[in-house]
């Protein structure tokens, strides 16, 4: 009998015992001497009954050779056999290497501030000294090189595009095509104080994490199914740039995004599911602008214009505007959802869902929020209809006041301050108004009458489906190499002196669809804010973007012009 | 010993490293993407730690290697070296609110100092 701390020789002899057993029997043996004794007597007594039986002798040399074909074959057939199976997961020491994005870039000297203010100031001297085109005056040839200047430090952006923006005015007064007056006066107007109040309350719905929390609990209500996801995120990021200023709106949910993205291991997939989500923010962030005046800078350059030749208010706007939001947003999810190779289908959301928990209950403060943005929302819709039934003074009620006096309440009720206002991105502010101070000074200087009758064959020649197609793509196109409120300061003045000289046409016609239009910037970094963020993300190749990008592009604009060309024959418009 | 994480070596990353050092229980990692941030380039640090840009996808790898016990976020946009692309001010404040809601380490983000 063997002692039970002792191994059983007979069995360690044969090799019957492996793996951790094996390694304890060695231990054992090594130490214990009788043990040692038994297993070598085993090992004699079988090697003596393998040589003195020839049946024992057959099975020796077979086994010898099965085992060295074994040996030769086993490592390669292993090795086919790995290639089928899957791989086994080894979770290494260090976490796998990360997706990365937002990586510092480094410029070429014309890439740089200096080298671009360069050429743009070289190409404008050049335009400068080349003679006016034939019915061209003196001051409205100033006043298209000033064009040019501005679509140059608009686009390349030497310095800040609010900084880039504040050298229109002063460019105009340089070139002697505006006063100091004339140049400054069209940054107070009432739309300027509209978007900037619509970026103050973007700004209170991001420190109170209005918005993380809604984009949150869209990912747990889709389950993680990635089609659910990007058509819930798309959803919020439009229905926010409704009302706030829609690149703060996509800043916000991009990051949201990042955080998705990081439940996904494997990188390319990561990658993709990425492309998938910030294109999906930043194109539903500019279609959800289409809806609103302050949904868009170009949106109140184009009503700052509207606004001079008849009575128009938020709602004008936004009946325009939100029939081809509600066709174009499912067209655009359905599209990149085709576009772009995701091969997930679904995604984790306990971290998400974590996260959320880590929130905590929604706050006073942002059911506040969200109350106050509701009332301000009604007030927007109805607010002429109100100011007409109780015979308040004009523009008691306008967009812009109500806008202003939300977040004042806000800041009443300090739930935003001074410092939070401070931390918003005032640029908007020249941005608007320089688009706004261009327009005035093209048409003061008789450039857009020049442009206007360059224009109206394209226009008025063509059946109305051509005319209004055309006009749509080229402001789509422009779009993305010109900022979207140069274009609509150079268009709608345009576009409205084409109205008013062709009875056949009304402004609103015109300007509307070409206005909407420079929603669909998407193929450029230069496009708009949300592009130029989604390029300096480095997620997307130029091909890429420019791919994806000119597709929606055409989808979107082939319906806006149909469905702008049927209001005008259904009379609608 | 509290090993601290203070991401972004610019003018602002400067100064917190500076004021980090007057305790000596204090062990500095840096973390930052340039190549030549103003910490190096002032000669306060003579190196960057870990080049990383911090973002929420690369937020665990940089813990999982660095083992901070806190980290300073103190990120200023022209830290993010990304030049003056429009709306990347907004972004640059939405990434840090993102980072500091999700990160498993206590994370602060530190605002401008100016000269102390």
């Amino acid at each position: 009998m063997t002692a039970p701390n002792h191994i059983e020789p007979r069995e360690y002899a044969r090799r019957l015992r492996t793996g951790t057993n094996r390694r304890e029997d060695d231990e054992h043996i090594a130490q214990c001497g009788s043990c040692r004794a038994e297993v070598e007597k085993h090992i004699a007594r079988n090697k003596k009954n393998w040589q003195n039986d020839v049946f024992g002798v057959l099975l020796h040399f077979t086994a010898e050779v099965a085992r060295s074909t074994f040996a030769l074959v086993l490592p390669p057939l292993k090795k086919a056999l790995q290639q089928d199976k899957p791989k086994e997961i080894i979770e290494p020491r260090t976490p796998v290497e990360p997706l990365r994005v937002f990586l510092p870039r480094s410029y070429s000297w014309l890439q740089k501030p200096h080298g671009k203010f360069i050429a743009i100031v070289l190409f404008t001297f050049l335009i400068f000294i080349l003679p006016a085109p034939a019915g061209l005056t003196g001051s409205a040839h100033r006043a298209i090189v000033v064009f040019i200047f501005t679509a140059g430090v608009l686009s390349l952006q030497p310095v800040s595009l609010p900084l880039a923006a504040l050298m229109i005015p002063v460019a105009q007064i340089l070139f002697g095509v505006a006063t100091a007056s004339q140049s400054f006066e069209p940054f107070s107007r009432p739309v300027v104080f509209l978007i900037l109040a619509s970026l103050f309350l973007a700004q209170a719905l991001r420190k109170h994490r209005v918005t993380r929390r809604l984009a949150l609990q869209t990912i747990i209500s889709s389950d993680g199914d990635v089609r659910k996801l990007l058509f819930g995120l798309m959803g919020i990021a439009a229905l926010l740039s409704m009302w706030v200023e829609n690149t703060a709106t996509a800043a916000v949910l991009i990051p949201v995004a990042l955080t998705i993205s990081r439940e996904v291991k494997d990188k390319d997939k990561a990658r993709s599911l990425l492309v998938l989500l910030i294109l999906g923010i930043a194109y539903s962030a500019s279609l959800g602008g289409m809806v609103t005046i302050m949904g868009s800078a170009s949106n109140a350059v184009a009503s700052g214009f509207l606004e001079k030749i008849r009575p128009w208010s938020f709602l004008d706007w936004s009946k325009y505007g939100l029939p081809p939001f509600l066709v174009i947003f499912p067209v655009t999810w359905w599209l990149l959802l085709k576009m772009v190779p995701v091969s997930i289908r679904k995604i984790e959301i306990s971290g998400v869902q974590a996260n959320l928990e880590e929130m905590g209950k929604r706050s006073a403060r942002e059911k506040e929020i969200i109350a106050t943005m509701c009332v301000a929302a009604l007030f927007w819709i109805f607010g002429a209809t109100i100011e007409g039934y109780l015979n308040l003074p004009p523009t008691m009620l306008s967009s812009a006041v109500i806008a202003v006096l939300a977040v004042l309440y806000l800041a009443v009720r300090q739930i935003i301050n001074w410092e939070d206002i401070q931390g918003v991105s005032w640029g908007i502010f020249f941005i608007i108004g320089a688009g706004l101070s261009l327009g005035d000074t093209l048409t003061r200087s008789g450039a857009t009458e020049w442009i206007a009758a360059s224009m109206t064959p394209l226009v008025t020649g063509p059946p109305l489906w051509v005319s209004m197609l055309l006009l749509v793509v080229i402001s789509a196109g422009l779009t993305n190499v010109l900022n979207n409120t140069t274009i609509a300061a150079v268009l709608v003045p345009v576009l409205i002196n084409i109205a008013v000289s062709n009875p056949d046409f009304n402004a609103v016609q015109l300007v509307i669809p070409v206005t909407l239009a420079t929603t669909f910037g998407y193929s450029l970094p230069s496009a708009s804010g949300r592009m130029a963020l989604i390029g300096a993300s480095g997620l997307l190749t130029g091909g890429e973007m420019f791919k994806y990008g000119i597709i929606a592009t055409l989808i979107s604009s082939a319906i806006l012009a149909g469905m702008f060309y049927w209001f005008a024959i259904m009379n609608w418009i | 010993m509290l090993k601290v994480l203070v991401c972004g070596a610019g003018e602002n990353g400067a100064e917190v490293i500076r004021q980090l050092r007057k305790n000596k229980n204090i062990e500095i990692v840096t973390l930052d993407p340039r190549e030549n941030p103003a910490a190096l380039e002032q000669g306060i640090i003579d190196k960057i730690d870990v080049e990383e840009t911090l973002t929420p996808l690369t937020l665990d790898y940089v813990i999982n290697n660095v083992n901070p016990d806190l980290i300073l976020l103190t990120t200023e946009l022209d830290d993010l070296g990304l030049g003056n692309v429009s709306g990347i001010d907004m972004l640059a404040s939405s990434l840090k609110d993102e980072l500091t809601s999700i990160s498993p380490v206590p994370l602060i983000q530190v605002a401008r100092l100016g000269s102390i």
